[in-house]
């Protein structure tokens, strides 16, 4: 009985064993195809990437590409990469891509054409930045710009323009008070868009090279005259805003402008394809936030939407490559920034949709752009907190001595 | 009996082998990485002592320390009287007793994430709408939306799920007080009050320390409530101590210096174990 009662404990245990291994064995295919996993970021992107996953897998039959795309991607990602669990391509938002680079965990891309594909060379220089390196361990997907998007409709209703200086921005919001409309709608129960109201405020004023003058102590921005006067400017928006902003996230603000219950609503381009789907009829006009002081020219906060990337320890580098070279292809590029609504990297690819194509000529090709300044910090930043914290207490001193502590925590530091 | 211990050993082992595995290797593993720099992935260095000093001067986790702590408390207290006020209804002489407590025990049988999901439409849509309504300004604006209320309505949705286990513990307490003392005390005269008071309460009173020292541990880990309602918000006002280790450890990349938080988090709960164990024992001699 004893002896039985021993094998048997002996036979579970072995057998338990041998399922966990064959399962473990079973990931490698054994039909010649290769399995290759991006693993991406934009969720709203899923059916695009899909569409071009299918259209590489035409030319290349014997590659199957799998594609992960998660809320909370970059957490999901380090967890699985402390797991040692390592996708074959990377897709991540550019401010995640010091910590990566920092990581030793992606490949050099220099000499592919997947690189050499890139014509933007400010969305090359901006990932170098963004990651303090000279190597170029990732390739920008695409571009975006940060812009007020606008109820075109409701904007003719009230008789308004689009406006090019700051007080004429006022001056449309309190039109639109006046005749008993909501000038704003903002998600401001989230901390993100709080953050994306301050990069579009202080873009055109701050000194384009900041993040040096940062990194080498020429100043901080308790000392930065225009970083404060641009966000002291900012919190006049606060007036204008719905009703309980602050209990609205962002999914609800982009629901809400969507549904025209709000006239001016501050977004990405990238919001375009959520906005079109939540309600089609909707006509959405967009314009560049104008600068908060006359004395500095109007800049776009732009930058690239995504970084693409190969990881260091994929099994398959060489399809890894190829797939990466397809996403920059002029085609991939076209449907990709198109349907995403973001700007090609590719001068030969123009955007089909006439806002889009306007924006690029009048602004970013013309480089009168600025970086997201949530990029000079890394990924343990409080900068989005901090941002809402500010926007809710209307605490200026408070706000620039906290910027100031973090920075000196998690402002990226100079690259070697 | 030396054939029939091994038997038993052998019984014992797997269990021993796995939590050896997942659950004793990980944590040490954890203390590890803790005097290190890591970011969970990559190269990393040791750097001795310096994430336990940085702990104690970083505003954000002592802030999430006495947030988790204020919300323990809040939570136990509201969760443990709703609880016994509905056992003692629940054990009444009522119509469709079976059925109300099933009905009572129904949020133990969903999922946390998917309450507090529905719990934030409700917040974000459905009460200020009410509020509107009635023109209640507080009621108006989602509770959730400001620093001040956030808490209250995470609060709300974890003891409104924690009801259901502990009323079944408290009913389960009541029907273990004799008759013939309730007999005796209504034969005595006393009213209700007095009744729950010095005869209920006090029959009762080791499961109200088995409840209060459970949904304590339970609330001191609030995770799942505060990614679904707050994310840690607004700004990082409900930023729970098991949240920040998360968010900070893997999104942050400080996987070392959010191990140094957990072994602290760790030692806490362990004092405050032994402390409530205590106490608990000291209870069992006095009754």
């Amino acid at each position: 009985m004893n002896n039985k009662l021993w094998r048997s404990a002996v036979t579970v245990v072995a057998v338990a064993t041998l399922a966990a291994s064959v399962a473990g064995c079973s990931s490698g295919s054994g039909d010649g195809k290769v399995t290759l996993e991006i693993f991406q970021s934009k969720t709203e992107a899923i059916g695009t990437v899909d569409e071009l996953i299918a259209e590489f897998t035409k030319t290349h039959p014997d590659i199957e590409v799998k594609q992960t795309a998660v809320q909370d991607a970059v957490t999901v990602l380090k967890s699985r990469l402390a797991k040692g669990d390592v996708p074959d391509v990377i897709s991540l938002n550019v401010s995640a891509y010091y910590d990566m680079a920092r990581g030793d965990l992606l490949t050099d891309l220099k000499g592919t054409d997947a690189l050499d594909a890139v014509s933007d060379e400010g969305a090359l220089d901006y990932l170098k930045e963004a990651g303090q390196t000279t190597i170029d361990l990732a390739v920008p997907w695409a571009t975006n710009a940060q812009l007020v998007l606008y109820n075109v409709d409701q904007y003719a209703e009230y008789g308004l323009t689009p406006p090019t200086t700051w007080s004429e921005f006022l001056g449309n919001a309190k039109t639109i008070e006046q005749k008993d409309g909501t000038p704003f709608v903002f998600g401001w129960k989230d901390t993100w868009p709080a953050m994306a109201l301050v990069n579009s405020v202080v873009a055109s004023v701050k000194p384009d090279d900041l993040l040096a003058q940062l990194q080498d102590g020429d100043t901080t921005f308790e000392k930065q005259p225009e970083w404060k006067e641009a966000t002291e400017a900012m919190l006049a928006l606060k007036d204008y805003a719905q009703p309980d902003a602050f209990g609205a996230d962002y999914n609800n603000a982009l629901a809400a402008f969507a549904n025209g219950e709000g006239t001016m609503y501050v977004d990405g381009t990238w919001a375009l394809p959520t906005i079109a789907k939540a309600n089609p009829d909707l006509n959405v006009g967009a314009f560049v936030m104008p600068s908060p002081d006359p004395a500095f020219e109007t800049k776009v906060p732009a930058g690239p939407d995504s970084f693409l990337s190969i990881s260091k320890d994929t099994e398959h580098p060489k399809e890894a490559q190829e797939f990466l070279d397809f996403l920059m292809s002029e085609p991939a590029q076209k449907t990709f920034s198109d349907e995403q609504f973001l700007f090609s990297v590719r001068s030969d690819v123009q955007a089909a949709d006439p806002l889009m194509s306007a924006l690029k000529t009048d602004w970013i090709d013309s480089g009168k752009t600025a970086t997201y300044s949530d990029g000079m910090f890394a990924g343990g930043t409080n900068y989005q907190p901090i941002s809402w914290e500010y926007l809710n207490s209307d605490n200026s001193k408070d706000y620039l001595a906290a910027l100031d502590k973090d920075f000196q925590t998690y402002g990226l530091k100079p690259g070697k | 009996m030396k054939k029939s211990s091994r038997a038993f050993l052998v019984m014992a082992l797997p269990a021993v082998a796995l939590f050896l595995v997942f659950h004793t290797v990980p944590a040490l593993q954890g203390v590890f990485y803790s005097f290190t720099d890591s970011r969970g992935y990559g190269s990393w260095d040791f750097v001795g002592f310096d994430n336990y000093l940085r702990l104690f001067q970083d505003p954000l986790v002592l802030n999430s320390y006495v947030f988790t702590l204020l919300f323990a408390v809040a939570a136990t207290v509201a969760a443990n009287v709703i609880s016994l006020l509905l056992a003692l209804g629940l054990s009444a002489n009522i119509r469709f007793r079976s059925f109300m407590r099933s009905m009572y025990f129904l949020p133990a049988v969903l999922s946390v994430i998917v309450v507090s999901y529905i719990f934030n439409t409700i917040f974000s849509t459905g009460v200020p709408q009410i509020g509107k309504s009635l023109g209640i300004p507080w009621l108006s604006t989602n509770i959730l939306g400001s620093e001040d209320t956030a808490w209250i309505g995470i609060v709300i949705v974890t003891v409104w799920k924690a009801c259901a286990t502990t009323t079944v513990i408290y009913i389960a307490g009541l029907q273990t007080i004799p008759e013939d003392v309730v007999e005796a005390s209504s034969l005595d005269g006393v009213n209700s009050w007095q009744r729950f008071w010095s005869i209920t309460f006090p029959l009762i009173a080791p499961f109200f320390t088995i409840n209060v020292v459970l949904s304590f541990k339970d609330f001191v880990q609030v995770f799942d409530q505060i990614v679904a309602l707050t994310a840690g918000g607004p700004g990082t006002a409900t930023q729970s101590i098991s949240f920040l280790i998360y968010n900070s450890g893997f999104a942050g990349g400080e996987f070392g210096y959010q191990s140094a938080n957990a072994v602290m988090y760790f030692l806490v709960i362990a004092v405050l174990s032994a402390f409530q164990l205590r106490v608990l024992r000291r209870r069992e001699i006095s009754a």
